[in-house]
């Protein structure tokens, strides 16, 4: 079974996860959701929360494996559990201004993971702008930037776009505005 | 450089599609020009942000397709028909959570109550309609009458035999519901003693006792769960006690025109009991 290989091997794990298979996602929520869930519930949070903190935990762990981030020694569960520690403790300081150290386990805590705490405080900032953009600017960043390349031209025929400029003329100025309003935050956060 | 083709131009960098002095004059830009740098931040950000909500839309499609609802996934568990990862799954989320173990408690005793009740509204309308049934054959039976005496009592003997039949059939639904729990009767069974007594007559009647079994074989048992239970069936009576004590002083009487018609006096106390071959509570 391919669950018993990732036990043994992290690096199959992380070749997985880079390629989005989902045999590598159902081991980790089989393995390690509980275990956050647990963290944020016994610090305030509710299950709901815990389960957002756990899809973020995969993304950035994703990241963090694209970048070549993550060691292959590393130990999977403290990885899991810091990158968790970490999203809950941003979380509970800029949403409820409390500034306590966790309930956790110590003794799960690795402090060589990668957190970037910055960008994570940005988060609810940028979601907002996106989500101010009408619908077709945000079709269009999305179609752009997300995982699955797609060229201009193929945006542009599936969106409905005369022409591969004309779509990219309509991307420019979508990311303009949405650019603007993010440099704003930057310098009002001291940048 | 126009804002709308700064777009193209940070894309293309990131993208690394600029060349060797496209790629050296963006990042003196990025060097020497503080907005510009900031304006480059702000983009990768957002491109990030994008990647970002695009993977959460995917991993959320994921668990709708892996993990089924709280219900679901209780009901399967205790129902044994978990695959095995979402087996795993459930054990590991039991360990880490108390609360998960309390609500599979609780649906666990939900179900069980939903049966019950569901159980006892099949019971209630038996009961009716044996009720019913025995109305109806009571009529009939008065309509015929010849020798009112007699028929009086065939009819007695009648509504008597309905009404045990009812109880019967009661008592095997409530022992097959017992049987299908987990407590089963038979745990730790001992038998202390085994005698045969003379069942009393006190009022003269129809029933079997006069004519086949004045003799009821008399067993006593040890057995915890069942204390305070009888069974009498085939000329057995079975009673049941939390003690090994041997000696108890056990008379059986019959009455034909009582119901039911066996009174049981166990250790000085009466007891009005029934055939069954469920243990039932002496009352």
């Amino acid at each position: 079974m391919v669950h018993q290989q990732y036990k043994t091997s992290l690096n199959t794990l992380l070749e997985d996860l880079k390629v989005h298979k989902e045999s590598a996602w159902t081991y980790l929520y089989t393995n390690y959701q509980s275990m956050v869930i647990s963290l944020v519930k016994k610090n305030g949070g509710d299950e709901e929360a815990g389960k957002e903190v756990f899809q973020n935990v995969i993304i950035d762990l994703h990241k963090n494996v694209e970048r070549d981030k993550v060691r292959e020694d590393s130990n999977l569960k403290n990885y899991i559990y810091t990158l968790a520690y970490n999203q809950w403790r941003v979380y509970l300081r800029n949403n409820k201004g409390k500034n306590d150290e966790l309930d956790h386990d110590n003794s799960l805590l690795d402090e060589s993971v990668n957190f970037d705490e910055e960008q994570y405080e940005l988060f609810d900032d940028l979601s907002e702008i996106i989500n101010h953009l009408g619908d077709k600017c945000q079709d269009l960043i999305l179609s752009k930037y997300s995982k699955i390349k797609m060229s201009m031209a193929q945006i542009a025929e599936q969106m409905g776009f005369a022409n591969a400029r004309s779509a990219t003329s309509q991307l420019n100025k979508c990311m303009e505005k949405a650019r603007k309003e993010a440099v704003g935050i930057l310098k009002s956060k001291g940048w | 450089m126009e804002n709308q083709e700064i777009t193209t131009l940070f894309d293309a960098y990131l993208d690394k599609t600029l060349n060797k002095d496209e790629v050296l004059a963006f990042e003196e830009k990025l060097n020497d020009d503080a907005n510009f740098k900031i304006e480059f931040e702000a983009h990768q950000y957002l491109i990030d942000f994008v990647e970002r909500k695009t993977l959460i839309d995917k991993l959320k499609q994921f668990e709708s397709t892996f993990l089924p609802d709280k219900t679901t996934l209780i009901d399967d568990y205790l129902n044994n028909s978990l695959s095995e990862e979402l087996e795993e799954y459930v054990q590991n989320k039991i360990e880490e959570d108390k609360d998960f173990k309390l609500e599979i408690d609780a649906q666990k005793l939900l179900i069980e109550q939903v049966k019950r009740n569901l159980l006892k509204d099949r019971l209630n309308s038996f009961e009716q309609k044996a009720n019913t049934a025995d109305i109806e054959e009571t009529k009939k039976v008065v309509f015929k009458v010849e020798h009112p005496q007699e028929d009086q009592k065939r009819k007695i003997e009648f509504t008597r035999i309905v009404g045990i039949a009812a109880s019967v059939l009661i008592v095997a639904f409530t022992g097959l519901f017992y049987l299908n729990s987990d407590s089963t009767p038979q745990n730790s069974m001992k038998m202390i003693s085994e005698y045969s007594i003379q069942v009393e007559e006190k009022n003269e009647g129809l029933g079997f006792a006069k004519e086949e079994q004045q003799n009821i074989q008399v067993k006593l048992f040890m057995n915890k769960k069942l204390k305070n239970h009888y069974k009498f069936n085939n000329g057995v009576l079975s009673l049941y006690f939390e003690n090994d004590v041997k000696e108890h002083n056990v008379n059986l009487l019959f009455d034909a025109t009582a119901t039911p018609s066996f009174q049981l006096k166990l250790d000085n106390k009466n007891y009005f009991i029934e055939f069954t071959e469920t243990p039932l509570l002496l009352k």
